[in-house]
């Protein structure tokens, strides 16, 4: 073990080399509509189980069933900006359901889904968002201030 | 009773005269036969002996001589021309000659890299024998050969490693697979040569054995034996028979530490495969935003 264990970081190295990044695109339709969302959650689901038409109404309506999603992450709207990691969706076409969320994070203010298989070499996937209902109501309540790069440090 | 006592006289006399006239016989067949029952005296000892009892007592200089004749008396097998070269190093080391004292334990360590003094010898002597040890150390050649099938020259071929140039004969023995007598054939040392065999270019197997021989006829290097010769050749997997019964380089296919290892070779690689394949197929997803005003 001792004799292996000079190559182990070298391994991973290689191994950590082998993942392949895939841009997730998230289409906002104006940079207000960047700047009225606090926090963006993308959600995976499997095709066969649940649809993007599936999913759009059911988040809509507010009878999203849990536990049937393959992964369920929310990042603050600047890190998605940014670049965030999402986990690895698996093999097969997925749904993937985005949603940019309120101040408090309660109410869905945009929403998009595709569906599209992950893997080493594929397109980008991109990702479409409209507002919803609450969209209005929270850009009443918190109309947005400055730009882009002003809150989160850099340019689109 | 004059007369009688005149014939007695007579034949005492007489009788007297002819073991006077037979004693040098007696006495000279007493001595032939007192010598007979002296034991023999012992025959002389081999010159390696006469070294090794020298060594023991502790005269190096005789036993440096004695180690010279053994080493020219030749004849030896690589462990007694290992043993002649160790003597002739510790010696000429106690005499003074270092750097003859390296010449021979480069020679002894050449036969055999393994060979270690042992403990009886002083540190003062050892010096030669650590640089000779060093010097063996760095060459990455060891004396030894590969022997093959020429088949397009219907021939055994060898290919000879002799770094320091110790042998000046080989002879290689071989015979096809089956055959009773061995062919030899005797050539001067070099890298690599081609020995005739009839029947090679056709055969699946050679048996052979190998001797290279130093200018004194000692063995530096023996392949095999008559009685255990090497196997060269294309190697039955299913029953090799003839080649491992002769217990001379049967097939490494037989040996269970090589299936072990290949066992292991396999399911290693299958797992690394895996990994790899597994984390080759991985993506991340990263995202961006776009706006389309």
């Amino acid at each position: 073990m001792s004799v292996l264990r000079p190559c182990l970081p070298m391994l991973a190295l290689s191994l950590a080399g082998c993942v392949q990044t895939l841009p997730l695109e998230i289409r906002f339709p104006s940079t207000n509509t960047f700047l009225v969302a606090t926090e963006v959650r993308i959600r995976v689901y499997d095709t066969s189980a649940s649809s993007c038409p599936q999913l759009v109404t059911a988040v809509s309506g507010g009878s999203m069933a849990s536990g049937m999603d393959l992964s369920n992450e929310t990042y603050a709207a600047c890190d998605v900006f940014r670049g965030a990691a999402v986990p690895d969706p698996g093999s097969g076409r997925k749904s993937v359901l985005v949603e940019a969320l309120n101040r408090n994070s309660t109410a869905t203010i945009l929403i998009g889904c595709t569906e599209a298989e992950a893997y080493p070499g594929a397109p980008p996937i991109a990702v479409a968002l409209y507002p919803t209902d609450n969209y209005a109501v929270e850009l009443a309540a918190n109309p947005p201030t400055g730009t882009i790069a002003s809150r989160c440090g850099g340019g689109v | 009773m004059n007369r009688s006592l005149v014939h007695l006289a007579r034949i005492i006399t007489t009788a007297g005269f002819a073991v006077a006239s037979l004693s040098p016989a007696v006495a000279s067949a007493q001595r032939d036969r007192g010598r007979a029952e002296q034991p023999a005296p012992p025959p002389p000892l081999p010159p390696l002996a006469q070294a090794e009892q020298a060594y023991l007592d502790v005269d190096f200089s005789a036993a440096l001589v004695a180690a010279q004749a053994a080493l020219r008396e030749g004849g030896h097998t690589p462990e007694e021309l290992v043993r002649i070269y160790q003597l002739l190093g510790v010696c000429s080391a106690s005499e003074g000659q270092a750097e003859r004292a390296r010449d021979y334990f480069l020679r002894m360590l050449a036969i055999n890299p393994g060979t270690d003094l042992d403990d009886t010898v002083p540190p003062r002597l050892r010096a030669p024998f650590l640089e000779a040890r060093g010097i063996v150390t760095a060459r990455p050649q060891r004396l030894g050969a590969e022997v093959g099938i020429a088949r397009a020259q219907s021939a055994v071929h060898v290919s000879l490693v002799d770094p320091f140039q110790m042998g000046q004969t080989l002879i290689v023995h071989a015979r096809i697979e089956g055959a009773m007598e061995f062919t030899s054939r005797e050539e001067r040392a070099r890298a690599s040569l081609d020995v005739p065999l009839a029947g090679s270019d056709s055969a699946d197997r050679v048996e052979y054995w190998l001797e290279l021989k130093d200018p004194f006829g000692n063995q530096v290097l023996v392949m095999g034996s008559e009685f255990e010769p090497r196997v060269v050749g294309r190697m039955n997997v299913a029953g090799a028979g003839p080649a491992s019964a002769a217990g001379g380089g049967g097939s490494v296919l037989e040996e269970p530490w090589f299936w072990i290892v290949v066992g292991v070779v396999v399911v290693g690689g299958a797992v690394t495969a895996g990994v790899l394949g597994d984390q080759a197929n991985r993506v991340e997803l990263r995202t961006r935003v776009r706006t389309d005003q």
